[in-house]
């Protein structure tokens, strides 16, 4: 896990000019059972990142054997399923398919559904439609309580270290996607970062 | 093998959406492509019958340092776009000093193909000056379709170093290089050896000009009898047009290719005269090999292109080489010689023509490495030292 602040973050308007506030977190979480052994979840987030974007990837394990020849696989990726939360809502699926040549290569392609492409319509804005059920009462889209709860168990443990200043709060540049510690929290597994 | 014809477009099958605006912003820029894409895309299919998904295969970022090279680049990546839907960002990079500005022209293209397949391409100028040049990588990255191949052509003459290189090649998944047209090319090449191994692959159009070269040389050992002959090479010559060190670059390449594919390993290297450069390698029998580079002057051909290749040796039935000779009146065709023993072969070899659109076409249909261009670029790397 790690947090930094954004240089000039202070400067803005109503931010107290010794800000200990973070701008970007990166953290590594593991779920503690059997159903999500080995499982690692990672979570970024910050301001002034190149592009501002919201997804979650699943990211399928490599099978221990590729059926074909090293070099038939050399530029597949392992499968994965995105949920494109915003700003462009869909759906894509990548993975493996064999390049229509008379040669074996597999390469990865897309197979994607977008909102926007689907239906030609414009989706209603997040707050609109929640604050259409608010009046009609209907929760379904709201987190419940317990889960919110639940929720801030985890985050409160984290930020009580944060406020004794643990890790010590450093800056990142502006317009990347981070500082290299980020980079290093998945290197050290193995793997990288999606870049959205 | 990729198909070798690029079509021009044709106007009856092409729908075009164009935007323009100059002291813009990114966000703006983000939504008008947003938007003329959605225009498009509804124009496509009326009512609320289901349109055709994203058919957006690769992104092409170009970088350019001038004005006239910016809008021949825009032509080119233009002509590409039927075999490859893409979104191309052009990116003309102008002076650094002063307050940062972005100048920023979009295009959207709804192609029907001759299969009736639709295809889209999106084309975006971005003129980039001021303080915003230093974040060139960020402006770049934020307008890329997420999930596809992006390679990035640098096809300034600027040299290519690390330094430049550093941020833009963080989004980018090949850099494609055009090592003919640096002002520096041997550091440029040697730059490019030194990236391969990572994440990022690279290309130089140069080595796609070397192919009917590489290919005659490759024909002429192919068959079955011949092969024996690869183990009694003994001398490899490759003459460029030019008269510095660094027109040899390209024939230093095309030398780096027969090491890397027989075998052979310099050990030593040097300066032969004014206009050549010699290296000693040995091959995994023991053997050695002698490799001269030379320059020579030429007013039709252009400057680091290949003039003449020349590759002898000995085998157990007699001597026997072959040569390719450019016609040094700058047509498109050399002659081909092979001389077997007491026999002597002439043929009429043809250069195609080698535009640039070919060029970058092929990359662009590759995957993510020519695995033969690195080791070529690796069995090379010390003789184009010694071009320094």
């Amino acid at each position: 896990m790690l947090r930094k602040q954004v240089p000039g973050y202070r400067q803005e308007p109503n931010v107290a000019p010794n800000s200990q506030t973070e701008t970007y977190a990166a953290i590594k979480c593991q779920v503690d059972n059997w159903r999500w052994a080995e499982t690692p979840f990672y979570i970024r987030t910050g301001k002034r990142l190149p592009k501002e974007v919201t997804e979650i990837r699943v990211q399928f394990k490599r099978p221990p054997h590729l059926t074909f020849g090293r070099e038939a696989v050399r530029d597949l990726e392992p499968n994965s399923i995105t949920l494109r939360i915003q700003p462009e809502e869909g759906i894509s699926l990548r993975f493996g398919a064999k390049v229509p040549t008379p040669t074996l290569t597999i390469r990865s392609v897309n197979m994607d559904f977008l909102y926007a492409s689907a239906f030609l319509l414009d989706a209603p804005d997040a707050y609109e439609r929640l604050l259409l059920d608010c009046m009609l009462g209907d929760p379904t889209l709201f987190t419940r309580s317990d889960e919110v709860e639940a929720a801030w168990a985890l985050i409160d443990g984290i930020e009580a270290d944060w406020r004794q200043g643990k890790p010590p709060l450093e800056t990142y540049p502006a317009g990347t996607w981070g500082p290299p510690g980020a980079d290093q929290l998945l290197a050290q597994d193995g793997r990288t970062w999606h870049r959205p | 093998m990729a198909p070798t014809v690029v079509l021009p477009l044709d106007p009856d099958r092409v729908r075009t959406r164009r935007w323009h605006a100059t002291n813009t912003d990114l966000q703006t820029v983000i939504d008008q492509l947003r938007r003329l894409d959605r225009e498009l895309r509804q124009h496509d299919v009326p009512g609320q019958e289901h349109p055709h998904p994203r058919n957006c295969v690769l992104n092409l970022v170009v970088t350019v340092g001038d004005q006239e090279r910016a809008e021949a680049c825009d032509r080119l990546v233009g002509h590409l776009s039927t075999m490859h839907p893409m979104r191309a960002i052009v990116v003309h990079l102008g002076s650094s000093d002063g307050r940062g500005t972005l100048d920023a022209t979009i295009a959207a293209e709804a192609h029907r193909l001759f299969s009736g397949f639709p295809v889209q391409r999106q084309q975006v100028l971005l003129k980039v000056r001021g303080a915003a040049v230093d974040h060139t990588a960020s402006l770049v990255e934020a307008l890329l379709v997420p999930d596809i191949s992006t390679f990035l052509w640098w096809s300034g003459r600027e040299h290519l170093d690390q330094e430049a290189l550093r941020d833009v090649l963080d989004f980018s998944d090949v850099l494609v290089v055009d090592s003919s047209y640096l002002e520096r090319p041997v550091d440029g090449l040697l730059n490019l050896a030194g990236l391969m191994g990572g994440r990022v692959g690279i290309a130089d159009l140069r080595w796609g000009r070397m192919r009917p070269w590489r290919e005659a040389i490759g024909q002429f050992f192919a068959p079955r009898e011949r092969r024996p002959l690869l183990a009694g090479l003994q001398q490899m010559s490759c003459e460029a047009a030019g008269v510095e060190p660094s027109s040899r670059a390209g024939a230093a390449l095309l030398a780096g290719w027969a090491s890397a594919a027989l075998g052979w390993r310099f050990v030593s290297t040097g300066t032969a005269g004014e206009s050549a450069t010699e290296g000693l390698a040995q091959a995994d029998d023991g053997r050695q090999v002698r490799v001269t580079l030379r320059s020579a002057p030429s007013e039709h051909v252009l400057e680091g292109e290949l003039l003449a290749v020349e590759m002898t040796g000995q085998s157990e039935s007699g001597p026997f080489g072959m040569s390719i000779e450019r016609d040094r009146a700058g047509g498109n065709h050399a002659a081909l010689t092979i001389t077997l023993g007491a026999e002597t072969v002439r043929q009429r070899l043809v250069l195609p023509g080698t535009e640039e659109s070919d060029l970058l076409f092929h990359v662009l249909w590759r995957s993510r490495r020519d695995q033969v261009f690195e080791s070529a670029l690796a069995g090379a790397s010390i003789l184009l030292e010694s071009l320094r």
